[in-house]
This record gives structure tokens, sequence and C-alpha cells, in this order.
């Protein structure tokens, strides 16, 4: 009997809460509207961002425009490089080829916000990345360079920078399994002084993926590998984005090799884009 | 009156004969270098000539502002001396360091070395007034001269290892890193650099040579005991005042690598 005349007491009561909690989870939801709103007219002065919060609610229609990770819209950097509009990595892998010199490094410098262009708009997800706070943007879109730098002694210890840097807690089990699919046979107190440059590129890209940003820029991962590692690595490379929900934008010598896996192609030539082409899955 | 009294104290004067026989030093070096065919007589002239000029003057500047003592005169000469160690900074440099980096040495020279000489005038040695000629010159100078060199040698670090190896520090950004976690490892060592002279210094002080201050005070009659207080004294000083300068100098350094975009200003 008591357990009924509770039961009959609780019925509104849950009513109510439930209300209540969904009413205030409303409340946030147009508070955070408003604010963006209002961020983003009054103080950044930008209308950009209030269509896209407008979008939202539209957002099946744009769907299909919508997608695409990176934008980029009459974009000029000195003399190297002048895009008039390119849409990238909208699917997980997207390769980038063309001759040495035409401007492929730059467009990842671009994308990475280590250098901006002197005309022409960027957009990451939609917002222009000038309205990133530059390290948040770089801890989403990280960028591995051609040659690069290991920074510690040993390969423990350059695993660990990856943390300082990146800020992001990584763990070295991981980061030798990472080492064994790259067909790195390495131990993790191994000297970088002694590696090939074809083993420093590794760790480096093992290193990436270890911290694993959402967008990783790869500028020609596997140039110092001999062509069926190459296969293998850049394979490995697509499984990884599409198992993991990340996307991949490389540069690659090799497009014959890239082209197994890529979901975009994009040919640079002479500092302009020559071709930026789909392909089915 | 003064080097009366401290004449009975037993301090030799040297006659201007005396003082020219000194010299003879450096007739000699100028042979040796003539005959070894090194040609930097020049050099060592110019420098010797230099000296010469310069410790006179400065001799009858003091002697005059130390019987007149006058607060803007103190200051007038303290800015001059900042205002050469700040040139001779950058003649030093081996890179140019660019317009924002000058402001910063100099602002570093100015902050670093006016705070710690204050602490020093006014806690350590009670100086009343605070601009009495006699001793604020020469604290003075010892504190913006030892800064000088480890401002020299902290900013040409900084300066040429930044411009030679921008690589370094943009990888480091490509992977997240904030400009001061990328530039930590070139900052730290520049800072080490900068104060390495100023510690080695304070090791072999008293074993290996006598400090120039605590020497000059000696020499003028000043019991040892006393002279090795000041010394003492002085070097914390020396210390607190480089470690001071650098730390702003590589700390606001950094930043003038940096726009606001976070990215690495490299001068083409």
């Amino acid at each position: 009997m008591l357990k009924n005349a509770g039961g009959a007491g609780d019925g509104p009561l849950f009513l109510f809460l439930i209300v209540i909690i969904l009413t205030s989870i409303l409340v946030i939801i147009l508070a955070n509207i408003l604010v963006d709103i209002l961020v983003n007219i009054l103080i950044l002065n930008n209308a950009s961002n209030f269509s896209v919060i407008c979008n939202l609610f539209y957002f099946k229609k744009k769907e299909e425009r919508m997608i695409d990770l990176f934008f980029l819209q009459n974009v000029e950097y000195k003399n190297i490089l002048t895009v008039e509009e390119l849409q990238l990595g909208e699917k997980a892998v997207t390769s980038i080829s063309g001759p040495s010199g035409g401007g492929k490094t730059t467009l990842l410098r671009l994308l990475n916000n280590i250098i901006s262009p002197d005309r022409g708009d960027i957009f990451y997800q939609k917002r222009r990345l000038e309205e990133y706070e530059p390290l948040e943007l770089r801890r989403r879109v990280m960028m591995l360079p051609q040659n690069p730098i290991l920074y510690g002694n040993s390969i423990r210890e350059s695993f660990l920078k990856a943390q300082e840097f990146s800020g992001s807690v990584v763990s070295l089990t991981e980061a030798e399994e990472l080492m064994e699919h790259l067909h790195l046979e390495k131990k993790m107190e191994d000297t970088t002084e002694e590696l090939s440059g074809g083993e420093r590129q590794r760790i480096a890209l093992a290193r990436l993926l270890l911290i694993s940003p959402e967008t990783m820029l790869l500028d020609e991962p596997t140039a110092s590998l001999d062509s069926s590692n190459e296969r293998g690595i850049v394979h490995f490379l697509a499984d990884y984005a599409r198992s993991r929900s990340r996307k991949v934008i490389m540069v690659t010598h090799a497009p014959e090799v890239a082209a197994d896996v890529a979901d975009q192609e994009v040919i640079i030539e002479d500092g302009h884009l020559k071709s930026s082409k789909f392909n089915s899955p | 009156m003064d080097s009366s009294t401290v004449n009975d104290l037993g301090v030799i004067d040297i006659t201007l004969i005396q003082l020219i026989l000194a010299y003879v030093f450096v007739i000699i070096l100028i042979i040796m270098i003539k005959k070894q065919d090194i040609s930097r007589e020049k050099q060592i002239i110019l420098a010797t000539t230099r000296m010469t000029i310069q410790l006179v003057l400065v001799g009858y500047l003091l002697d005059f502002i130390f019987d007149n003592p006058h607060p803007l005169a103190t200051l007038a000469i303290f800015l001059l001396m900042e205002g050469f160690a700040v040139h001779n900074i950058m003649g030093r440099m081996s890179a140019s360091p660019g317009s924002a980096m000058k402001r910063v040495i100099g602002i570093s020279m100015l902050a670093g070395t006016v705070s710690s000489l204050l602490f020093f005038l006014v806690a350590v040695i009670g100086l009343s007034p605070w601009y009495y000629p006699r001793y604020f010159i020469p604290i003075a100078g010892m504190l913006v001269g030892n800064s000088m060199t480890g401002i020299s040698l902290g900013a040409e670090h900084l300066v040429s290892q930044i411009q030679e190896e921008p690589e370094r520090v943009e990888q480091a950004l490509m992977l997240g890193a904030s400009p001061e976690t990328a530039t930590r490892k070139i900052a730290n060592q520049s800072f080490y650099n900068a104060i390495l002279p100023t510690v080695n210094s304070m090791i072999g002080m008293g074993i290996i040579f006598l400090p120039g201050m605590m020497t000059g005070q000696i020499l003028s009659g000043v019991s040892p005991l006393v002279a090795i207080r000041y010394q003492i004294a002085i070097m914390l000083g020396i210390m607190g005042s480089v470690t001071l300068t650098v730390f702003l100098l590589v700390k606001l350094g950094v930043k003038t690598f940096f726009n606001q975009r976070k990215q690495l200003k490299i001068k083409n």
C-alpha cells in the first residue's frame, strides 16, 4: 500500500523533473547560440559564423555543400601558390601530387597555419583559420614535414616530446604497436642518431599517429622508402584514418601508389591547381 | 685631503713618470707582433690609446662629480652607461637583431639593472642619499657591465639559433607546441650561456684570482676583511642583475620571433 501511495505521488514529480531537465537543456542550447551570435557579430565582427549557425536549421538542405574539411577561396601566397577555389579532405584520404617546387608543401603549411596567405580565405570545418586560436587549430590539424626532426636522443624521448608539444597524453605501448605496423624493428631505447632517413620518417609518422589529431597533413611521408614498403605504409595510413575517423591529406611523389587508397586526388603544378577529382569508393 | 690620509695608510702614489714606464709593456708587445707578422699592432695601439684617454676623462669627470654630488648628474652618467652598454651589445652581435629585439635588449637592460641596483644600494648598502656618486657610479658600472656581457651572450645565442635553425622551432609548432614550448630549449641554453661567466667567476674567485674591486680596495688601504664583504655583496648583486636582465631578455625576446598567429617570423 505504501508503495502504491509513493508511486502515485512520484508520477507527477518524475514528469516535473523531466520537464525541468528538458527545459534546462533547451535554455542552455539557446543561450549558447545566442552567445555565439553576439560574440561573432559584436566582438569578432564576423557575420559568416552567424550564417553557419543559421545553416544548422537547414542542415539537410545544405549538407552537400558543407561537408568539406578545408575550403580555399582565392588564396595567394607570394609567387608560390595561387588557388582560386579548392575543396579538400572531404573524405578520409586525400593525395596531393605534382612536380616538385610546384607549391605542394606551401599548401600544407598554409593549412597548418604555419604561414598565412597574402590574399584569400582558408576555411577549416566552415570557420576561417584566423578565427581559430592558433594553438587549438594546430592541435587539431597537425603537419608532418618531409625531413622531420625527432627532438630527443632516444626513440622513447622522441615519442615523449610529442606529449610535451601536443599537450595530449601518449601511450608508449601504442607507440610500440605503431612502430611494428610501420615495419620498424627498433627498440624504445635505441638512439635516434643511428637511424636512416626512412626510419626517421617512420618514427615521426608513428609519433604523429600516436597523437592522433583529427586531421593529418603529411608531406611525402614515404619519400625515403622503397616501393613495396611504401605501398604497405600508404595502405596502413588509409586504414588507420578510416577506422578512427581521421582525415589524412598527403603530398606524394608517387600518385600511382596513393591512387589505390585516395578518395580525392589533387594535382598542383607551377603554383596552380591543375585538377581535383573525387574517386568513388 | 682624502689622498693624504690614504697615503698615511701606506698607499704608494704612482707618479707620471712611473706611469709612463708601464707603457713599456705595450712597446714590447708591438715589437713582438711586428716580428711575428701578426699585423694587429694598429688594434693594440688603438685600444691602448682609447683606454688611456677614456680613463683620464673619466678620472676628471668622477673627481668633479664626487665633489659636487647631484642626483641629475648621477642619473645622467647612469643613462650614459646604459646607452653605451646597449650600443655595445648590438655591435657585438653577429646576426643583426630585428627592431623589436633591439627594443627588448634596451628594456631588459634598463629594467634589470635599475631594479637590482636600487635594491643593492638602498637595502644592502643603505646608501643615503641614494644618488651619492662615490658608491652609485662604480656599483652601477659593475652591474651594467656584467649584465651587458650576459645579455650579449644570451641574445647572440637566441637570435643565431632561431635564425639558423628555424625548422626546429617550426616543426614543434606543427605538432601543436606553443611558441614558448617550441623555443624552450634554445631559451634555456641562452639563459645558461649568459649567466655562465658570472657563475664561473664566482667559483674561481679568491683562489684563481682576486676580483678587481677587492684588489682596488686593498691597494687603496682598505682592510681585506672589509674588502671581501664588499666583494661578496657586489658579486651577489651582479649575479642578481645578470640573472634578472637575461631572464627578461629571454622571456620577451622569444616573443619577438612570433606574430599574432603564433607563426615564426623569419627575415628573408
